[in-house]
């Protein structure tokens, strides 16, 4: 392998090091156990060797060199603890901390800040700087979520590297120069990038800090348990920060097969799933038109005792159940076995306004199979209806990756305007609603046909012509390592997927396909069998009504009882609708509002954060939680409640 | 010895092209056109040129060094950022013989294989952007720049770009920054703008004296080149002679001219029959020189082995009424104002160094604070991202080590009698 | 446009602009000056130069302005603007004096020229005579050393100095 010949072998501090060549003397430092401090250099952004802190001594060399960015020669010999090092550290410590404030007791950074612990290890101890500090307003908001301490900055450039080359927003900068250096944003504007929480975490200082944790707890009190974000199809790792059974923060928690270590705001930021509301924290039960709170016991007895009632007097198909794309696989796999096992019926779906249906087929007909690694290797990614700028915003940044670093071609076919079309290649819009005719055209381009007169008028009262497609099939190279993204939601019924496995296979094998879903789980949730017409593992089974299907039926009094998971993640309007004509409405919820109010039973759930749950990210990554707090009061996993139901009703 | 870089900075409107070309200008490219671009690479390496912006780098081996990397686009820049305090030697040649540079740089991309330059050139030299850029349409009328310079198939394209103020930007990898638009802050080494530079192509960097000695190069040979000055770094030196003399100015002499000959024949002497105090003999990042080195010559090695450099060739006097001081507190006050704030100690350290100078001249300076500037010192040296911090501290250094006792003088608590005029200093 | 600034530069585009103070041949001629370069962002610096020509000194428009014209994000505008002593932000008078306080100058009596002059136009650094005339800010060597103290008026060297030479200089501009 070319890459063994390319192997050095040196020393440092006495341990031979062998890496390979061009390993900066940092990393190659690292890999034998030996650390030095950092405070410029990140290891996902590029080398700036500004900081100066990383200085080691190379035998023979006239003066100190960074270890950040200087390349480990073969043969050299390097020193990271010699008195001369030691002092430098020590130099550039007093220099850094000469104009700091030094306003630890009261910093949110106090306990997690490199400036504090490598002063404790490497600081001079005491400074000798008697002048007048440089003084900036303090702090000054960046955007309604960051904020800035100029005075506390030591101007690593981590954030606005980030900028620059992640989420390429470009909203900071450094202004001024030499000691008036400062970071900003463009006056009037604010530093609105969906991925600004990132900078909080890579500022090795207290400079940039969040407004949701400002002052609301100390790094050290916190426990710190490992989690999935919740909050999109991506299913970041996070950390999940907490204190006295709240949930204080989430950090990144770097998983290369997804997120890289970042986070966009949305999931960072959106661990307050109240909205300011009350739990509920016991079963409600409807007697006399009203809710009142009762034990589990009855709610339990109450739910088995009316949903037998109901399969006895109208039959199985006047049951459904409403599983969830954002619950776990678990509970919708417990609640399809509810439905189809304990009720017998055919009435299985996760969504109301949504057949959860054409989406499983199109994993069952073995698309879907894309992993967030394969943007990194792809050839050329072509794009239809997706928007992950919006929707998953990790796979957002693993897109700009390959365009900036690897210069990966896009073709973006959308019906709205989306972030991803600027990095295209080429990118067309086409009218909502075409999109069949759109895929047809499409195939028909990749395989060079032509013939699809009556679909192409369809496309172009929308704008779109075959040469448009064409040229930007020309100008993507797709080819068998293409990746097509396909947004989920726009695989409405079969057709549409037998038109883009059709498209898929014009490209040739080696093409990987992703559906898009922007649910955390709705991979998961079809793969469960929450769908109609799939069991778990997508085996086939009878199809009953999808969940509009079962809002209409239901409405019209033709579905009688409705039992829905996760009540905070479906349509409202659709549940009152079904509501019309249900005569039992039983559903599992976070908080009692319009919706779950107008219930017969009312289980207080546990949220995402308090129970264990497998959700299958939208590249099919199948990932468990530990759950991180207690539910609040008598509230209990949806799990544990359907089970016992199943159990009753077995009686 | 017969002028050349100034050859014709005495002929009367030697800026335009028929005056110029009337005394030799562009007479050099033809035949350097008839050279193989290895070979006049050769040839200037031979010569052993020097470069004139202050670092002394062998102008003949930077040339190859770009020249050997493979690719089409290649950049040749003009290094007309002299900002070094006290430098004003380029600007004689910007102003008054812009076609020996122009003429200089046609030849060195004919040798490097750059077809397009750019005249990097401070914005406090208005006048001279007026005339380049004159010149540079002169040449281009003339056929002296272009497709196909003088028939020969060669192409050079060239232009001036205007900086805005800011003394790193004459830092090369800074200079690259700035041209592309960026702000002027240095570039992590290696690469080398030598096989990644401007827009990330091969370019070399010339300060405009050395790029002035191409054309005499060609025209004399090597070998003959060589002779002149030291035979450690031949040819003329410019050097721009300014402070407490009579006759300040920009003079070309040998290379190893004495201090004592440029500060004594050529400029003059000390003003008003005062004595000669200190003299900084390449710019203001110079370690200060005292009387006793008057007749250390002025090249590369001999004021390396006084403790000083050649750095850009500008020569500053001080007299015996000047407060080192004040002296070194001016050149402070510069040094911290230009800090690019990129790495921690330039950008912390010569903030501290400028604030404890502040407060020395303001009377509160403490027996302890003349090691503490030492210390600070330190703690900057060797440790910057690019020589700018290096250089700051060689003033503070230098002029502790000759003039500690003034410095004494002013911390001593009893003050010297001068406060008023230092305070001016602090604006 | 590269990839790396079409982002930003679309976001910019989002937010209705006022309409332009800035000239037709302004824009024209930062346009030519794009044509110097193999990336149009290098123009960044002639442009601002130019604007200030025209302006006297830079402001948030003139930022946006050249950020649209040149597809380099705002910030970054900002950001490479700032770092130039010589690019300003507060209007300046019809003449601007720079007055060299570096070594050479310092040496043969910058401040005390610096001391008449604030007396004479009876204004600080950075500030305009109440009459719009001149305004005067120090900068660092000129490279007018051998005619120490120097300045720069406008475009003007004028060497050699005095107190009372000034005088007569400053009566050169109306």
């Amino acid at each position: 392998m070319t890459e063994q010949s390319k192997l050095i072998t040196a020393v440092i501090d006495g341990k031979q090091v062998t890496v390979a060549a061009g390993t900066m003397i940092l990393k190659a430092a690292e890999s034998i156990g030996i650390t030095i401090p950092v405070f410029c250099y990140h290891p996902r952004l590029t080398i700036s060797g500004s900081c100066r802190m990383c200085l080691v001594e190379i035998e023979g060399g006239s003066k100190p060199v960074t270890a950040c960015s200087t390349e480990l020669a073969a043969g050299v010999v390097v020193y990271t603890n010699t008195p001369t090092v030691l002092e430098a550290r020590r130099e550039i410590m007093e220099n850094l901390l000469i104009n700091h404030p030094l306003d630890c007791p009261v910093c949110d950074k106090g306990g997690e800040c490199l400036l504090q612990d490598h002063a404790y290890d490497w600081g001079p101890g005491a400074s000798r700087f008697t002048e007048r500090k440089r003084l900036f307003r303090k702090p000054i908001p960046l955007s309604d979520r960051i904020l800035l301490d100029r005075e506390r900055c030591i101007l690593c450039t981590r954030c606005v590297r980030f900028c620059d080359e992640i989420s390429d927003h470009r909203e900071l900068a450094i202004l001024e120069m030499g000691g008036n250096s400062e970071i900003a944003v463009a006056p009037d504007r604010a530093f609105d990038s969906q991925f600004s929480g990132n900078t909080v975490e890579l500022c090795p200082v207290g400079a940039l800090t969040s407004t949701s944790f400002r002052f609301k707890a100390r790094p050290w009190e916190m426990a710190r348990l490992p989690g999935i974000c919740p909050f999109c199809g991506c299913g970041c790792s996070i950390d999940i920060h907490t204190r006295s059974g709240n949930i204080m923060r989430f950090m990144a928690r770097e998983n290369p097969a997804v997120d890289d270590g970042w986070l966009c705001d949305r999931g960072r930021y959106g661990f307050d799933l109240s909205g300011g509301s009350e739990r509920l924290t016991k079963p409600l039960v409807r007697k006399q038109g009203r809710l009142v709170a009762v034990s589990w016991k009855e709610a339990i007895a109450t739910a088995v005792e009316k949903l037998r009632r109901a399969v006895s007097q109208y039959g199985p198909g006047a049951v459904g159940g409403i599983g969830s794309a954002w619950s776990s696989s678990e509970e919708n796999d417990l609640l399809q076995r509810l439905i189809r096992e304990s009720l017998e019926s055919h009435n299985v779906d996760c969504s109301l306004t949504d057949d959860g249906r054409p989406a499983a087929l199109a994993l069952a007909e073995g698309l879907g199979t894309f992993t967030f690694n394969d943007i990194d290797r792809a050839d050329s990614i072509l794009m239809i209806g997706a928007d992950p700028s919006r929707y998953q915003p990790i796979l957002d940044l693993r897109l700009k990756k390959a365009v900036i670093t690897r210069r990966t071609p896009i073709f973006t076919l959308a019906s709205t305007d989306g972030e991803m079309a600027r990095y295209a290649r080429e990118s067309l819009r086409y009218r909502a609603g075409s999109e069949e005719s759109l895929l047809r055209l499409l195939t028909a381009a990749v395989k060079k046909e032509k013939r699809y007169d009556s679909f192409e008028s369809d496309l172009r009262a929308g704008g779109l012509s075959r040469e448009a497609i064409d040229r930007g099939l020309e100008r993507a190279g797709l080819g068998p390592r293409t990746v097509v993204l396909v947004n989920a939601s726009l695989l409405t019924d079969d057709v549409r997927v037998y038109l883009v496995k059709e498209l898929v296979a014009a490209m040739g094998a080696g093409a990987s396909t992703g559906l898009l879903f922007d649910s955390a789980n709705g991979f998961g949730a079809r793969t469960a069998g929450a769908v109609p017409g799939y069991l778990p593992g997508l085996r086939p089974i009878d199809r009953g009504m999808s969940g509009p299907e079962m809002v209409v039926a239901a409405e019209r009094s033709t579905l009688k009882a409705l039992y829905i998971l996760n009540r905070e993640h479906h349509d409202s309007a659709a549940v009152a609708r079904a509501r019309r004509g249900a005569e039992l409405l039983i559903c599992h919820a976070l908080f009692l509002d319009e919706a779950s109010g107008s219930g017969d039973i009312v289980f207080p759930a546990a949220s995402v954060f308090e129970k264990q749950g497998t959700f299958t990210n939208t590249a099919g990554l199948a990932q468990s939680t530990a759950p991180v707090l207690n539910p609040p009061g008598e509230a209990r996993p949806e799990s544990t409640v359907i089970e016992e139901i199943m159990e009753r009703l077995k009686q | 010895m017969e002028k050349m870089l100034f050859k014709r900075i005495d002929v009367p409107n030697a800026a335009d092209i028929t005056v110029a070309e009337k005394h030799g200008a562009y007479s050099q490219v033809g035949k350097a056109f008839g050279i193989k671009p290895e070979d006049l690479v050769n040839e200037v390496k031979r010569s052993g040129l020097r470069g004139r912006g202050g670092a002394g780098f062998p102008a003949g081996l930077k040339w190859e060094l770009c020249a050997r990397v493979p690719g089409d686009v290649k950049y040749l820049l003009c290094n007309a950022d002299e900002g070094e305090p006290g430098t004003f030697k380029d600007r004689f040649i910007l102003e008054q013989d812009p076609h020996l540079l122009i003429e200089g740089m046609i030849i060195a991309g004919h040798a490097i294989g750059a077809q397009q330059g750019y005249i990097y050139l401070r914005a406090e030299y208005p006048k001279a952007a007026g005339i380049l850029e004159k010149a540079i349409e002169q040449a281009y009328a003339k056929g002296f720049l272009g497709k196909n310079i003088l028939g020969k198939g060669v192409k050079f394209d060239l232009s001036v770009h205007g900086g805005a103020g800011a003394y790193i930007c004459g830092e090369e990898t800074a200079l690259i920054e700035s041209l592309e638009g960026k702000r002027g802050q240095p570039r992590s080494r290696p690469p080398f703008p030598a096989s990644s530079g401007a827009w990330r192509k091969p370019t070399v960097i010339n300060n405009v004296e050395t790029l002035a000695n191409i054309p005499f190069i060609v025209a004399l040979g090597a070998e003959t080149y060589a002779k002149i000055g030291e035979e450690s770094a031949p040819g003329p030196k410019l050097f721009a002679v300014s402070g407490a003399v009579n006759n300040p100015g920009g003079f070309e002499l040998p290379m190893g001219t004495t201090l004592r000959e440029i500060i004594y024949t050529h400029a003059g002497g000390i003003k008003d029959g005062k004595q000669l105090k200190a003299v900084i003999p390449g710019g203001a990042s110079t370690p200060m020189l005292t009387a006793d080195h008057l007749d250390v010559k002025a090249d590369f090695n001999s004021l390396m082995a006084a403790g000083s450099m050649l750095g850009s060739g500008a020569v500053i006097v001080m007299d015996d009424t000047a407060c080192m001081v004040n002296v070194t507190a001016v050149l402070i006050r510069f040094f911290e104002h230009e800090s690019c704030g990129k790495c921690t100690p330039c950008r912390e350290g010569t903030g501290w160094l400028y604030k404890v100078y502040r407060r020395i001249l303001s009377g509160e300076g403490k027996p302890d604070d003349v090691d503490l500037l030492l210390s600070i010192c330190e703690s900057i040296r060797g440790k910057c991202f690019c020589p700018l911090g290096e250089g700051a501290i060689q003033p503070v250094l230098s002029s502790i080590a000759h003039f500690r006792s003034d410095y004494e003088q002013c911390v001593n608590g009893r003050g010297c009698g001068r406060e008023e005029q230092c305070r001016k200093v602090l604006h | 446009m590269s990839a790396q600034h079409a982002g930003r530069a679309g976001q910019t585009a989002e937010r209705p602009e006022r309409k332009s103070v800035f000239s037709n041949d302004l824009v024209e001629r930062i346009e030519k000056a794009t044509l110097r370069y193999p990336d149009r962002k290098a123009a960044l610096i002639p442009a601002l130069n130019m604007i200030q020509r025209e302006l006297g000194y830079l402001n948030r428009d003139a930022v946006r302005f050249v950020a649209k014209q040149l597809s380099i994000p705002e910030s970054e505008v900002y950001g490479t603007a700032s770092f130039y002593s010589l690019l300003g932000w507060q209007p300046t008078g019809r003449h601007v004096i720079h007055v060299c306080h570096n070594l050479s100058c310092s040496l043969l009596g910058a401040e005390s020229l610096i001391e008449h002059l604030e007396k004479k136009l009876g204004v600080g650094e950075g500030e305009v005579t109440p009459d719009g005339r001149f305004s005067y800010a120090r900068i660092e060597c000129i490279g007018r050393c051998d005619g120490a103290p120097a300045i720069l008026i406008d475009d003007d060297y004028h060497g050699n100095l005095t107190p009372e030479s000034i005088e007569q200089v400053l009566e050169q501009y109306t």
